[in-house]
């Protein structure tokens, strides 16, 4: 049963990841609406990854539950349909072509005749003319472009940015946050974690702030997300 | 341009390509394991030649050592490709079926060791000067049982041991141990065919032993490999 | 907790018993001699080594469905366990075959088997013992321990079908009365020593969980 309110709404409720000798997640319960941006921030080990993992079904929970759509998240695969994951490592296979990997990805995705779209999209990232070289010549920026191609390709209702402007230049950054816009544009739930606060508040219209596996803030932010993080951790940390 | 949950054969299909063609890209691995398998031939001749009926009695024991570290290396090889950009998690993130990306992954490895024995077992035969034309077909039944039985069993496990501190020497010393039953039916049941030993039931037993035991850790490991890439 | 003192009294108590049920009331066997009474411990230790790897298999299932570090703590403790009593198996037996045999190794199906376990939990607790702490070594061990309990049905036949031209032991079916009087008593007495130390390394496991958590608690609030 989908509830006009519960539609493209990702919500966790009373998450929590134990590891052996701590809490890297403790009891959070937190929403992630259509359409928005969300700034995932706190210091490290404040439980930034381990929320993404669980997240992206790289993780497992602990205690809680995930839900999409209005539905409990139990069936991973369908789950992970939806999800497009940005990471600190760029995640493509370095002996194969830029085409080659997007194909692959694509034939993991089940997407029926993607040769239109992967063109598109490599010609958005910027890397038509590189197409069909392999990985292992490229840059690290044009690594991490390959890699937003990856993850945009089939068109997920979830994006989980993981630090996904490492790497990149000014105007990879700039691309980069034009596409998550239009990602955003188009409904889909975005979730960033990234230290680079500037660039972050440019695109973020909300944040949660972690510390300590704990919620410290949820909510709308404006102009000034640094004062919100300053107010909620502190200026030293 | 919509989304369909992929079939289990077509992904199955796409890994093998994608490492088909990164392997024919790279020639890394075949060229390695091609090497490693002449090394391994002059090795075990040097330390195995003696007189023709012994050397009968001990091509089955060098056979099978051969192939043990083939096997070691191949299964090491094919998921440093997957770990080295952290591919791996983008393939498993994807709504592919993970059991068969681990099921494509076992054949990759069962392939790659068994193309080394083609390789190994022929010079070996020539190096001891046995003549194994007449039961070739039989020894590489046996060899590629034992090569599946090793891909099973190492392949999940090399997944896991990229956790690990020293992998590399780990990754042997828990893989031997635990494809004894296989290693022990191979080189009994290759005698058998030599006509070296002679079994209870011929080598029909041990084939079947080592089927039974690449049926049940397959299916086992298809089965919890979910549980074990979660983290 | 109170069980613990009570318990570790009746297990002295009981190993005393088969002590004394072992070099006093057990006869002396004809052909072997006294070196037949290894028997008593042998055996039982034997069965509990394979009840460690068991207990420790059902212990790793459960870690790899639900993450609990007491699982974990479980399966580690169990198969430190098991290795211990395969320990003694794995003295025991050459002290055997040189009395029985004349030889201090002889290719027996059973001591076989339990020598290629015995390796392949001892990789088990190398990984745990240097591998790293982190949750995917833990992963890492629970895949092994998984796999490595069912082998023990594979190695068995494997073992046995490879030396098929060697008869059963004498023993498992030439017991007298008396040799059974012993048996069974020594093997109540290693059940309880068995359990003893489970729940003793189970709790050092779990205390250790304890403590690195107050460290890092600690440092966190050293940190701030």
């Amino acid at each position: 049963m989908t509830s006009a309110a519960e539609a493209g709404l990702l919500r966790v409720e009373g998450l929590g990841r134990a590891y052996d000798d701590h809490y890297a997640l403790v009891d959070l319960d937190a929403e992630f609406p259509p359409g928005s941006v969300t700034a995932l921030l706190g210091p490290n080990g404040a439980g930034k990854s381990t929320l993404i993992g669980i997240l992206s079904t790289r993780q497992s929970a602990t205690e809680g539950r995930v839900y999409f759509d209005g539905r409990r998240v139990a069936d991973s695969a369908s789950m992970r349909q939806r999800i497009g994951f940005v990471g600190h490592r760029t995640m493509v296979y370095s002996e194969l072509t830029a085409r080659e990997n997007l194909q692959f990805f694509a034939r993991m995705f089940g997407l029926v005749s993607p040769d239109d779209a992967i063109d598109a999209l490599l010609d958005r990232v910027g890397l038509m003319r590189d197409k069909d070289r392999p990985v292992n010549g490229f840059s690290r920026g044009m690594s991490q472009r390959l890699t937003l191609a990856r993850a945009l390709l089939p068109k997920p209702s979830i994006l989980l940015l993981d630090e996904p402007l490492t790497g990149l230049d000014q105007a990879g950054v700039r691309l980069a946050l034009t596409l998550f816009r239009e990602a955003r544009d188009a409904g889909a739930v975005l979730i960033m974690a990234s230290h680079d606060l500037v660039a972050t508040s440019k695109l973020a219209d909300r944040a949660l702030i972690l510390s300590s596996g704990r919620k410290r803030f949820e909510g709308a932010t404006g102009e000034d997300l640094a004062a919100v993080y300053a107010e909620c951790i502190g200026e030293a940390a | 341009m919509s989304g369909a949950a992929p079939g289990y054969v077509a992904i199955l299909s796409a890994v093998l390509v994608k490492d088909l063609r990164a392997e024919l890209r790279s020639k890394e691995t075949l060229a390695t394991m091609g090497l490693f398998g002449l090394v391994m031939t002059f090795i075990l001749a040097f330390g195995f030649t003696a007189d023709p009926a012994t050397n009968r009695r001990v091509i089955p024991g060098a056979l099978w050592i051969a192939l043990l570290f083939a096997g070691t290396l191949g299964v090491g090889r094919t998921f440093a490709r997957e770990a080295k950009d952290d591919a791996f998690s983008a393939l498993i993130l994807s709504p592919a079926p993970r059991s068969a990306v681990l099921l494509a992954k076992m054949i990759v490895n069962f392939c790659l060791s068994l193309s080394v024995m083609v390789l190994v077992t022929p010079l070996l035969a020539i190096m001891l000067r046995v003549d194994l034309l007449p039961s070739l077909g039989p020894i590489m039944l046996m060899l590629a049982l034992g090569a599946g039985g090793f891909a099973v069993v190492g392949t999940p496990l090399a997944v896991m041991a990229v956790n690990a501190r020293f992998a590399e020497v780990l990754l042997p010393m828990v893989v031997f141990p635990m494809v004894s039953p296989v290693l022990i039916g191979g080189v009994k049941g290759t005698s058998v065919i030599l006509g070296t030993t002679f079994g209870d039931d011929g080598v029909g037993g041990w084939i079947q032993l080592m089927l039974a035991f690449d049926v049940a850790f397959g299916v086992g490991g298809l089965f919890l490999f979910e549980r074990m890439v979660t983290e | 907790m109170k069980l613990f003192p009570v318990m570790a009294v009746v297990g002295a108590a009981a190993v005393a018993a088969a002590h004394y049920l072992t070099f006093i009331v057990a006869p002396m066997e004809r052909t072997m001699g006294a070196a037949q009474r290894i028997f008593y411990f042998h055996v039982p230790s034997a069965w509990l080594c394979y009840l460690g790897f068991i207990l420790g298999f059902v212990g790793s299932i459960v870690y790899l469905y639900n993450r609990k570090a007491k699982a974990d703590a479980f399966a580690l403790a169990a198969v430190e366990v098991g290795l211990c009593f395969g320990l003694i198996v794995l003295l025991t037996g050459p002290l055997w075959a040189r009395a029985a045999w004349g030889v201090w190794w002889k290719w027996e199906p059973r001591l076989t088997s339990m020598a290629l376990l015995f390796l392949i939990f001892a990789a088990y607790w190398v990984l745990r013992s240097f591998g790293g702490r982190g949750e995917g070594v833990r992963r890492f061990a629970a895949v092994l321990a998984v796999f490595g309990a069912p082998n023990i049905l594979f190695v068995h036949v494997a073992v046995k079908k490879w030396r098929g031209d060697h008869p059963d032991m004498v023993v498992s079916n030439g017991l007298t009365s008396d040799m059974r009087l012993a048996l069974y008593p020594s093997l109540l007495a290693l059940l309880i020593v068995f359990f003893l130390l489970l729940h003793l390394r189970y709790r050092a496991h779990r205390d250790a969980l304890t403590v690195q958590a107050i460290r890092r608690r600690l440092a966190r609030l050293r940190g701030i």
